[in-house]
């Protein structure tokens, strides 16, 4: 039994020094000058990338941007992945076989394909280089694991307790907020944070649906790190991070106090 | 029961009233054919209006097609694997062990909110022949040069980019059983042993047939995501090596335009491969269930 | 509650139908929106730093540097052609080569605009070959050359005594030195340029000039530097099972000590870096007796600019004398001029004359082959060295 218990204690915190290593080189890197090969340690330190960084004109722009861009995909994605999985889950119905598969096609086909077609098409409503326009592309990168999620757990909750609450005399109204909503409140808080977490992420779909005028931190990270210049792509992931569990703790917070009763 | 229902409510029209956000989304987003299109010779610029299979005849039996299919089925099957076995140990170890698990769940989630991108830069700053792991070997005396250390990214087995799907993957996979177990009664599993069950038995008999849907959603969604994935392959890879979404890139940006017809092919294909994969899981899938409710 | 969220989400969504940046423009601004690789941090600098600047102060102009690839930007042109957008957020774009030839061919380029940039016909040699040709396809007026590169081979003349003086050199001197040399893959920008100047250098420029089109006739002409190739690879950085992505890698594993010898299609990358710490001492660019391949690269406005004239002015500003001397900075970018001597003034020749690198203009260089040749010669080069 102790053994046991020690050996998994042990894997477990192998595990996390995995997880926490990539911040630790993240946050080293940043202040590195030189640091020659084969030295464990930077042989000289320096503030200058940094500051290039915090006093670059872009950066406030684009880290808002992020923002409203990760928060708006995040929404429209747990909107459309409600009724969606609801609906894969609860009922039977001709077609839902070529809705499964449509679901997960985002995650398999090249992103270049996907975004060229919707490029075209955005255009023609006048959504490109929009915000929006942004935000609803990544939506369709973020909507395989959202989907899947509420689809999941409406399984797992199956449909007893609505059905319940019919009874109990409640509409539909008044049955979502008091008995479907609290049953799902985990649900939607992991589709916001992968929204979030996705859409800051994305690079490529940015840059062409964004057309250059949607200007978010990714797009100006990615290109350092194809060229190995590594303090400031260090230091821009580091803003990445930090926007991240910004954005993240905000949907929290708004969730926590103003949509639970 | 643990709200494993399978019953579904009889509706005829309900369905497609919740079904309209998402079809309203997919007409917006991708009204066009295109692409299907011009993987028959069919393009818009050149005027070229006849259909024709011939893009299609010229690179299936090429070597760099074969070659490029085993090596993604390889680098997307591998990572899959690992990363479930060990996401699916981990969340059952951690559910039945630690106590205060908090903590320990938010580290957890710390590869899942790193970008992917930036977790590909980690990866080849500890692995890169001058990285953290090699000056720590060298320091040690292991190795004498920096070129003596072993290729372990742009080399032939894809290490880097299997590490980095397997470090953001179990933790995914993690979270996905941890969030299961759960809602997992704890009944069965005090019955069972007050019966006498070993621990390996309720293992085997209770909890993985419990976990068999998230473990086959989180195989389906990281099988997908490795399989189509473009970034890791094309900054981590050998440039011998082509993973089917590079291989359609390469294609894709050639300065031959006419190279273009053969990505969307490519891209084709792979559509019409997973769609018959999911296909035959879900017909199987209703097989099986079938069979269990009519067991009962 | 409810209220508040439902207000402020649609006050979102609403904000962001507009197309960013739009607002600005119509204050009286004139806003010229500048596209190209983002990938060099002293380029970023060179066009954030003092050209931004520059033309807000002479002309009102709002300079912004949008990092993306020219595939990229190829793709959203094409796709902009297709769904009709006839203004698009591209004003000036950075580009050259086979990327020219194609954007030619599609129709994606602007109408023909070299004459209305004063500095154009002011500063540079009107019959220079790459005034006239890009990787000879003739360019009729569609871009402006911006800046000259040459292809070098970096090294350290304190580690290695004699710097080969052409490709056999290099051959012995790499079987000396197992492991130490390797060049990006192909189709990468300077890894295909390398293999172009030996082929040249092993094949003589008369094959080069006359390859022709047929790819399985080329393949025989280019057998012999194959072969050398093939000779090299077995003496390469892994024995050549593996080629470095781009320069950026072998410039890394270069200072890092890992190589010998990297490669830069910007000539006075070697004396930037030293300058800048990042190489040792003792590193200095090099070439093959022979010559070395050099071309130009350019700045070319979309078929859907919308701030055609601003683009002008500021590409007037990129090619005067002042900002061509400021980029060969070494402490800067340390791009090539393009500009031509014999149309200096006295003042300015000494300047010229005075800026380090001025020097390279006067080297030797082949002529660049056909854009669809190139393409055939990366083929080529994957089938018979790469996998093999």
């Amino acid at each position: 039994m102790k053994k046991d218990k020690i050996i998994t204690k042990f894997i477990i915190s192998l595990f996390f020094m995995i997880c926490i290593l990539p911040l630790i080189i993240i946050s080293l890197f940043m202040f590195v000058d030189k640091w020659v090969y084969p030295n464990i340690f930077p042989s000289t330190y320096t503030l200058k990338y940094l500051l290039s960084v915090i006093q670059s004109k872009e950066l406030p722009k684009a880290m808002i941007t992020s923002i409203i861009v990760a928060v708006m995909s995040a929404v429209i994605s747990v909107i459309i992945s409600y009724p969606t999985g609801k609906a894969l889950a609860h009922y039977n119905f001709k077609g839902k076989h070529v809705i499964s598969i449509l679901i997960l096609i985002p995650l398999i086909v090249s992103p270049l394909v996907l975004v060229s077609s919707s490029h075209i098409n955005l255009i023609k409503y006048n959504l490109h280089s929009t915000l929006l326009g942004v935000s609803l592309i990544h939506t369709i990168f973020i909507l395989p694991y959202t989907i899947r999620i509420f689809n999941d757990r409406f399984e797992e909750i199956g449909v007893e307790y609505e059905l319940q609450g019919y009874t109990l005399g409640g509409n539909v109204i008044s049955t979502f907020f008091l008995v479907t909503l609290p049953l799902l409140r985990v649900s939607v808080m992991l589709s916001f944070s992968l929204g979030v977490i996705i859409s800051l992420g994305q690079y490529l779909t940015t840059l062409i649906i964004g057309g250059g005028r949607v200007m978010t931190i990714s797009i100006i990270l990615v290109p350092y790190i194809q060229y190995s210049e590594y303090q400031l792509a260090s230091i821009y992931s580091f803003i990445l991070i930090a926007l991240t569990i910004i954005s993240y703790t905000l949907i929290a917070k708004l969730y926590k106090n103003h949509l639970e009763f | 029961m643990g709200g494993r229902s399978i019953k579904k409510i009889e509706s005829k029209y309900r369905p497609y009233i919740l079904l309209i956000p998402f079809i309203i989304f997919i007409i917006l987003m991708l009204g066009s054919t295109s692409m299907i299109e011009q993987s028959l010779g069919y393009n818009n610029q050149e005027g070229i209006s006849s259909i024709t299979f011939k893009y299609y005849e010229e690179i299936i039996f090429t070597k760099v097609f074969l070659e490029s299919i085993v090596y993604t089925i390889y680098i997307s099957v591998v990572p899959t694997l690992i990363s479930l076995i060990v996401g699916i140990y981990m969340g059952i170890a951690v559910h039945f062990n630690i106590k205060r698990k908090n903590r320990l769940n938010n580290i957890i989630q710390i590869p899942i909110i790193i970008p992917y991108t930036v977790y590909i830069f980690c990866i080849i700053l500890i692995l890169m022949q001058t990285g953290i792991v090699s000056r720590s070997v060298m320091n040690l005396n292991i190795i004498d040069t920096a070129n003596d250390f072993p290729l372990l990214i742009y080399d032939k087995f894809g290490v880097g980019i299997i590490m980095v799907y397997v470090l953001k993957q179990v933790p995914f996979v993690y979270f996905i059983i941890i969030s299961s177990l759960s809602n997992m009664d704890r009944k069965y599993i005090d019955v069972a042993l007050n019966l006498g069950s070993s621990k390996i038995q309720v293992l085997r008999e209770i909890v993985l047939p419990y976990l068999r849907n998230s473990i086959m959603t989180a195989f389906f969604i990281v099988f997908a995501f490795n399989f189509g994935s473009f970034e890791a392959p094309f900054l981590l890879g050998n440039p011998k090596y082509n993973t089917l979404p590079v291989l359609s890139y390469k294609y894709f940006i050639s300065s031959d335009i006419d190279k273009r017809s053969y990505s969307m092919v490519i891209n084709t294909i792979m559509i019409i491969a997973v769609v018959i994969l999911l296909h035959i899981y879900i017909k199987y899938n209703e097989r099986k269930n079938r069979r269990n409710y009519e067991k009962r | 509650m409810k209220k508040i969220i439902t207000v402020l989400l649609s006050v979102l969504l609403l904000s962001s139908c507009g197309k960013e940046g739009v607002a600005k423009e119509e204050v009286a601004k004139e806003v010229v929106r500048f596209y190209g690789w983002g990938g060099d941090s002293n380029v970023n600098n060179y066009l954030d730093d003092y050209i931004a600047p520059l033309v807000k102060e002479k002309h009102n102009i709002d300079f912004i540097r949008v990092p993306m690839n020219i595939d990229e930007i190829l793709l959203k042109l094409t796709n902009e052609k297709e769904a009709g957008v006839d203004s698009g957020d591209i004003d000036i774009m950075w580009i050259n080569g086979e990327n020219f030839y194609n954007a030619k061919k599609i129709g994606l380029l602007s109408e023909p605009f070299t004459t209305s940039i004063e500095n154009y016909s002011k500063n540079i040699d009107l019959n220079a070959e790459f005034a006239n040709m890009d990787f000879n396809t003739p360019i009729e007026g569609l871009e402006v050359p911006w800046g000259l590169a040459r292809l070098v081979l970096i090294g350290n003349t304190n580690k290695i005594d004699e710097l080969p003086k052409n490709s056999m050199e290099l051959l012995d001197l790499v079987k000396e030195n197992k492991g130490m040399m390797t060049y990006p893959a192909l189709p990468d920008f300077t890894g295909s340029a390398f293999v172009r100047m030996i082929m040249n250098d092993v094949l003589g420029e008369e094959v080069m000039a006359n390859l022709g089109y047929d790819k399985e006739e080329i393949r025989i002409k280019l057998m012999p530097a194959f072969d050398y190739l093939n000779e090299l690879e077995k003496y390469l950085w892994m024995n050549g099972e593996t080629y470095p992505k781009d320069t950026g890698v072998i410039n890394k594993m270069y200072s890092d000590g890992q190589l010998l010898f990297t490669l830069s299609y910007t000539a006075l990358l070697a004396d930037r870096k030293v300058l800048e710490g990042e190489f040792e001492e003792g590193t200095k660019a090099f070439i093959f007796e022979n010559g070395t391949l050099g071309n130009a690269h350019y700045l070319a406005k979309p078929f859907n600019v919308s701030n055609s004239e601003g683009a002008n002015k500021v590409i007037n500003e990129l090619i005067s004398f002042e900002a061509q001397i400021k980029k060969m900075d070494v402490n800067g970018w340390g791009d090539l001029a393009v500009l031509d001597m014999d149309k200096l003034n006295d003042e300015e020749k000494e300047i010229f004359k005075n800026t380090s690198g001025s020097d390279i203009l006067e080297l030797e260089t082949y002529s660049e082959v056909d854009a669809k040749q190139i393409a055939i010669i990366e083929e080529l080069w994957e089938e018979e060295v790469l996998r093999k």
